[in-house]
């Protein structure tokens, strides 16, 4: 089947096959992937687990243990058929539709030390930091994957005019709501942490609430687009508890 | 039961499930053989919750009688005073005090009867420090905490502690199915990125010994050991990494994921631990050495099967012998 080919099917452990789609990323790419996760939650297979995606691939966590205990021999082998068997609900007439996606406006403030690498960015591009601001607030970025650390939205593809290497060596305390530039990624730090990413400014929303039954803002498929604010604005908004 | 002390212990499960795609770890049990046997050891259904002792002295008090059972590595236990060994079932009485105290490095598991009984967050009891999630608040144990834990036995726990409360009441798992903590191979297939390293570092990770570092958690272990150097040189697109995985970091040292491993991660895979030897891996103490061996995912599989039909056997067996 034409369709089975643009797919790569592999196990990364006893408990967990990887459907790799495309070659590179893309938005497009990304879709189709989304909605294959879509089918493993709504029609789940027995030993059915959970599933990670990330730019170019999505893996089928499940419980082999489990999968024995009711007569299956090869546990590996009967999860790689249930994932051919949901492989043409993705295109054509069997296509099912995707969940509506979020669009999220999240205000940044661009200023001073929460944007210590700003300047660096800037001088990366050869441009001054206002044209940097400019270009991250001017478009949607798109989610691809939430990772790394609860609530780690990576998102993208940022044009060459932003994209920016990581810094040679992580910085040991990023500040929660912090929004950096990684190649052609950006993201919010939903929590203090080490990273490596350029900072160039803050969000003063908490992207990543653990008490919350929906812990987090932002789901793979959404778009995001950043708004710029001022300090004040910004200590007003503020939700994190260590500003 | 009531903590009186402790050094670092969390609330374990199986770990959570079906939120991964927010970040959320899976987190859980690092040895699972110790925790299910434990598990079984006293009645309970596959995934309830129990402690995990990983450092400093333990003790807890029962205002009830309760069926506990003590299983994994590095404590030795005592109730009210009297030595009580591990891998059986016995009964703690009510005002009686449970005490452990560490031997050597490694994890131990508290199983009790009809389980831990904390609210389950985001599908799970598993407690994540690092993001201060499940457990008591998302916390380690804390002196003073009182833990939820069911006063009525059921069936399976009644047949036990029956048989416990009789003078001769006493019966033990075999060594043959207890973890054989003192192995040091542990076995592993190839990663997706395992064609990335040189044919010279493939044939190392083979042929030579790698050291557990002192700086290894619940996280990850870092191991020392030879460079292993990479033929491809590309940054390797975020991809999910899971208990087992063995990442190669830059400076060409593995780091070998442990059940608190991040969901995704940018290091190239150069292979997976099967997941038989991850309880013998997870209880390795800093300085000592690992030797891997390389079998095939089929293989591995079949381990996976094997291991699953002696505990369903033992499963078995155990409640018979009781009823």
């Amino acid at each position: 089947m034409a369709q089975e080919d643009s797919f790569h099917i592999y196990p990364i452990a006893e408990s967990a096959i990887t459907i790799e789609y495309g070659k590179g990323v893309s938005i497009q790419a990304h879709q189709k992937l989304l909605q294959l996760q879509q089918i493993f939650h709504l029609d789940q297979f027995h030993g059915f687990l959970d599933t990670t995606i990330t730019y170019n691939s999505l893996t089928v966590f499940f419980n082999p243990a489990q999968l024995f205990s009711e007569g299956q021999h090869s546990p590996l082998a009967f999860v790689h058929e249930e994932i051919l068997s949901r492989l043409p609900l993705t295109s054509g007439h069997n296509k099912i539709p995707l969940a509506e996606a979020g669009n999220h406006l999240i205000p940044v403030c661009y200023e001073g030390q929460m944007a210590p690498d700003l300047e660096v960015v800037a001088g990366f591009h050869h441009t001054e930091p206002a044209s940097i601001i400019e270009a991250h607030c001017s478009q949607d970025w798109y989610v691809f994957m939430i990772g790394f650390n609860p609530g780690f939205a990576y998102m993208g593809l940022l044009p060459d005019s932003l994209a920016t290497p990581r810094k040679a060596s992580p910085a040991l305390k990023v500040p929660a709501g912090s929004v950096g530039i990684a190649g052609q990624q950006t993201g919010i730090y939903p929590n203090s942490s080490p990273g490596g990413w350029q900072i160039i400014g803050r969000t003063p929303l908490s992207v990543f609430n653990r008490s919350d039954q929906n812990p987090c803002l932002f789901k793979p498929g959404d778009r995001v687009r950043f708004t710029p604010i001022d300090s004040p604005t910004f200590l007003y908004l503020n939700q994190h508890e260590n500003p | 039961m009531k903590i009186l002390k402790t050094g670092i212990s969390t609330i374990q499960d199986l770990g959570r499930f079906g939120h991964r795609n927010q970040g959320i770890p899976t987190s859980g049990c690092m040895d699972t053989l110790a925790y299910g046997l434990g598990n079984l050891l006293v009645g309970n259904d596959e995934g309830a919750a129990s402690l995990e002792l990983s450092s400093g002295a333990f003790s807890a008090s029962f205002n009830h009688t309760s069926l506990v059972a003590l299983t994994g590595k590095g404590y030795e236990g005592f109730i009210s005073g009297r030595p009580v060994s591990f891998w059986q079932p016995f009964l703690v009485k009510e005002g009686e005090f449970l005490q452990l105290f560490p031997k050597e490095v490694g994890f131990s598991y508290l199983a009790i009867h009809g389980g831990i009984r904390t609210n389950p967050q985001f599908n799970s009891r598993a407690t994540h420090l690092p993001s201060r999630i499940g457990g008591l608040n998302g916390n380690a144990l804390q002196p003073g905490d009182h833990l939820p834990v069911s006063r009525f036995p059921d069936e399976k726990g009644q047949h036990i502690m029956n048989y416990l409360s009789q003078v001769s009441g006493q019966v033990r798992l075999s060594p043959a199915i207890t973890p054989d903590y003192s192995n040091q191979v542990i076995r592993y297939f190839p990663g997706p990125e395992y064609d990335w390293f040189t044919e010279q570092s493939r044939l190392l990770l083979e042929s030579t010994d790698f050291h557990l570092s002192t700086t290894s958690n619940r996280m990850g272990f870092r191991l020392q050991g030879p460079q292993l150097q990479r033929e491809r040189s590309v940054e390797l697109l975020s991809q999910p990494v899971l208990p087992g995985t063995m990442q190669v970091s830059p400076d060409g040292q593995i780091l070998l994921l442990m059940a608190d491993a991040q969901t995704t991660g940018g290091y190239p895979r150069i292979g997976q631990v099967v997941v038989v030897d991850i309880p013998l891996a997870a209880q390795k103490t800093p300085g000592s050495s690992i030797v891997f061996k390389k079998i095939s995912l089929r293989e591995a599989e079949a381990l996976l099967i094997k291991r699953e039909k002696q505990l369903l056997q033992l499963k078995r067996d155990y409640y018979l012998y009781f009823s």
